[in-house]
Order: C-alpha cells, then structure tokens, then sequence
C-alpha cells in the first residue's frame, strides 16, 4: 500500500477530502483486539463515534481504491439511514469506475437504496436485469435473483 | 515514509492521525466516516 497506493495522487487526494484517516501498527493494543484483527492490510470504515461497518483484508491497488472505499462509506451510510450520502457514493463506483470490483456491489445496494427512500420495487428487478447483463460472472447477480419476480 | 511519534504521521502527502480518540474528534468536527488502517510495521 505503501509503494503503490498511497503516493497515487487521486488516492491521495480522496483520502484526504472524504475521510479522516487513521493509520496503526498491526500490535497496537487495544485496538487490534477490539477490532478483531487478522492480517495486514486491513482497511476499516468506522463512522463517527468509532463503529466499525466495512472491512476489507489485503493489497488494494489504486485504480480500486477509491471504489472499495467509496462502497464501505456507502454501507456506514446505508447503516445510518443517510440515504443521500450512501447514494452519492453508490453512483460515484457506478457511474466513474464500472470496471471497479466495488461496481457490481455498488449497483445492488443503489437499488436498495431506492427502495428504501421511495419504495422502488421497479429498481430492484432492473437492477437485478443490469447486473445480469453487465456482469454476468458477478455474485450479485445471484444475490438479487429472487427481484427478478417482482 | 516519515514517522513522528505522538502525532500525525505523513505518509507522503496523507495525513495520517495515530490517536483514535483525536480521529474521532476530527470525524466529528469534518462531519465525516474514519478509515482505519492496520499495517505491518516490520
């Protein structure tokens, strides 16, 4: 992360703009024992009081960075019912890195998203459609199988 | 990458905070998640 990641310069620039960043070694107690720790790296999106929503475990390079990132704020957001905020970082994977691991995620829970806010039943089977025929290899494809009979 | 103990650490140009309680009162004061990083320091 080090070597590759971190010194890219959008890298940079998204952690300093959307999140507060805090960085300790792997035997930092008591904090690697409250958060379980496993193996390095290992990136934790916490909100504001400190609870943590995602994780990720392992190497991430820079063009998928920002998306596995911008899903983890998406899913403390979502944990919050900051509905507004999870959506603008669900469309930013989707619309600015489609090609991103995060991508076929991001999409599902955008529909989520939808339902949730506007009781869009329609967003779900048509995002289920879209991740069929976009990312067909995708295990969201299966997740969202059954919103395929709505 | 420089270290400097009981502070922020700058890792080239991110601003790295050590403390979680100071990255909690900076996620409250910028209104923002906190991203929590775990590294191998050899």
């Amino acid at each position: 992360m080090d070597a590759v990641t971190y010194p890219d310069a959008k890298v940079m620039q998204f952690v300093t703009e959307a999140v507060v960043a805090l960085r300790v070694p792997a035997d930092s107690e008591p904090l690697a024992t409250d958060f379980t720790l496993r193996w390095t790296p290992t990136l934790i999106i916490l909100d504001k009081n400190g609870k943590e929503h995602s994780r990720t475990v392992g190497f991430i390079a820079p063009e998928e960075f920002i998306p596995t990132m911008s899903l983890g704020m998406a899913k403390t957001a979502l944990d919050l019912r900051e509905f507004e905020s999870a959506i603008t970082n669900l469309e930013r994977i989707i619309n600015e890195y489609p090609q991103s691991f995060a991508a076929p995620e991001a999409i599902f829970y955008r529909a989520v998203c939808g339902y949730k806010t506007v009781h869009d039943v329609a967003g779900l089977k048509k995002a289920h459609e879209r991740l069929a025929k976009e990312y067909p290899q995708s295990e969201w494809v299966k997740r969202s199988a059954p919103y395929r009979l709505l | 990458m420089l270290i400097r103990k009981g502070g922020p650490i700058m890792g080239v140009l991110i601003q790295w905070e050590t403390d979680m309680q100071k990255a909690m009162n900076r996620a409250h004061t910028e209104n923002k998640p906190m991203l929590l990083d775990f590294f191998d320091a050899g």
